[in-house]
């Protein structure tokens, strides 16, 4: 059995692209898979702060394309899922150091070891983007609800479908409900109707996510956070599992709020 | 500034339909890459054509570009009088 991969891109910049990577990975780590997520942003390197591993950074994928190391020197393995590893950009080289035939023949390989393979795309849609997305058999697309996010959204779904990566998926991040309530802002309905792609789930905006980040922890094992919870459901759905498309304040289950009472996913922290 | 963020709220109804709107028309153009005024003329001969050979008193009903399956389709609705009297629905794809 061969692993999936999924190239996670965008189009327009800031929309949280490498969260989304850096917190589906985990939480398809944290479901027992075996994932690896790439950082394809060279020379703008950012998912291994995000994921809280830049000071293991030795090798990188650039170095990895050209010979330079082996494969696993340059894998960092996470430190509280040992089923996650990352595969970090250079930051001191260009897009061009890298062609879309190496990053396809990589993603092969890794493939046989891992279930999921993560490509993390870089902003805009020229090279980077495209060599990113040649190497994935599925996509999703990361986009905020507002107007500049959804018409670049819109470009990178029809360059996605051109390049054979048919029925991408959506994830909507930086959801306000109240906002959406008061008719301030789009809703999924309003969104999906733009764009006719599936919603995988909706991410609200959320303190907990910036404070998490900060410390370098995926937002994803704070048990209190709607984010990480609603990134959870979105692991889930990706993984096969129909969980209801999270709802920015949804009511959790009991045991879901006895855990938010505890706090934290223990594991996560007990190594920090 | 915030007079021109109020003068736009009195015209457009709520923020998010507003958004909708706007990005409703730009997906439009972006996805066939033809101006405003361009669609314009398309929808005003279409229209000439289509009433060469039947009544069409309300025009278009809608007219737009949608991605179906991956691919940009053109999208045309208008009710046209069938025998004089009923009116009935056609499609353009």
């Amino acid at each position: 059995m061969t692993g999936r991969t999924i190239v996670v891109t965008s189009g327009k910049g800031g929309v949280g692209k490498s969260t989304t990577t850096a917190n589906v990975g985990t939480a398809l780590a944290m479901r027992g898979h075996r994932v690896v997520v790439i950082d394809t942003d060279i020379g703008l390197r950012n998912l291994d702060v995000i994921l809280g591993l830049e000071s293991r950074v030795a090798y990188d994928l650039v170095d990895v394309v050209q010979g330079v190391c082996k494969l696993h020197q340059a894998m960092i393995r996470d430190k509280h899922r040992f089923e996650l590893y990352l595969l970090p950009a250079a930051q001191t080289r260009d897009k061009n150091c890298i062609q879309a035939d190496q990053l396809n023949a990589l993603c092969r390989n890794l493939e046989r070891e891992f279930d999921y393979v993560i490509v993390d795309s870089p902003a805009g849609i020229d090279q980077g983007f495209k060599i990113a997305i040649s190497a994935a058999r599925e996509a999703i697309v990361v986009v905020n609800p507002e107007i500049a996010a959804i018409r670049d959204a819109d470009r990178v779904i029809g360059l996605l479908e051109a390049a054979g990566l048919h029925r991408p998926k959506l994830v909507i991040n930086r959801v306000s409900q109240e906002m959406m309530r008061r008719g301030d802002m789009m809703d999924e309905d309003d969104i999906v109707s733009l764009l006719s792609v599936e919603v995988l789930g909706m991410v609200p905006i959320d303190e907990r996510l910036i404070i998490a980040t900060n410390r370098g922890v995926p937002v994803v094992y704070d048990r209190k956070a709607l984010s990480g919870v609603a990134f959870q459901k979105i692991a889930a759905r990706i993984d096969g599992d129909e969980a209801v498309i999270p709802v920015a304040n949804a009511k959790s289950g009991l045991m879901d709020r006895v855990r938010g009472l505890i706090g934290i996913d223990r594991s996560a922290f007990s190594h920090v | 500034m915030f007079d021109a963020i109020k003068h736009a709220a009195a015209n457009g109804g709520s923020a998010k339909d507003q958004a909708r709107r706007r990005l409703h028309d730009t997906l439009i153009q972006d996805r066939v890459d033809l101006a405003p005024e361009v669609m314009e003329a398309l929808k005003r001969d279409l229209l000439g054509v289509i009433t060469r050979y039947m009544e069409a008193p309300e025009g278009f009903q809608e007219f737009e570009v949608r991605r179906e399956n991956g691919w940009p389709v053109l999208v045309c609705r208008l009710k046209v009088r069938e025998h004089q009297s009923k009116i009935a629905s056609i499609n353009i794809n």
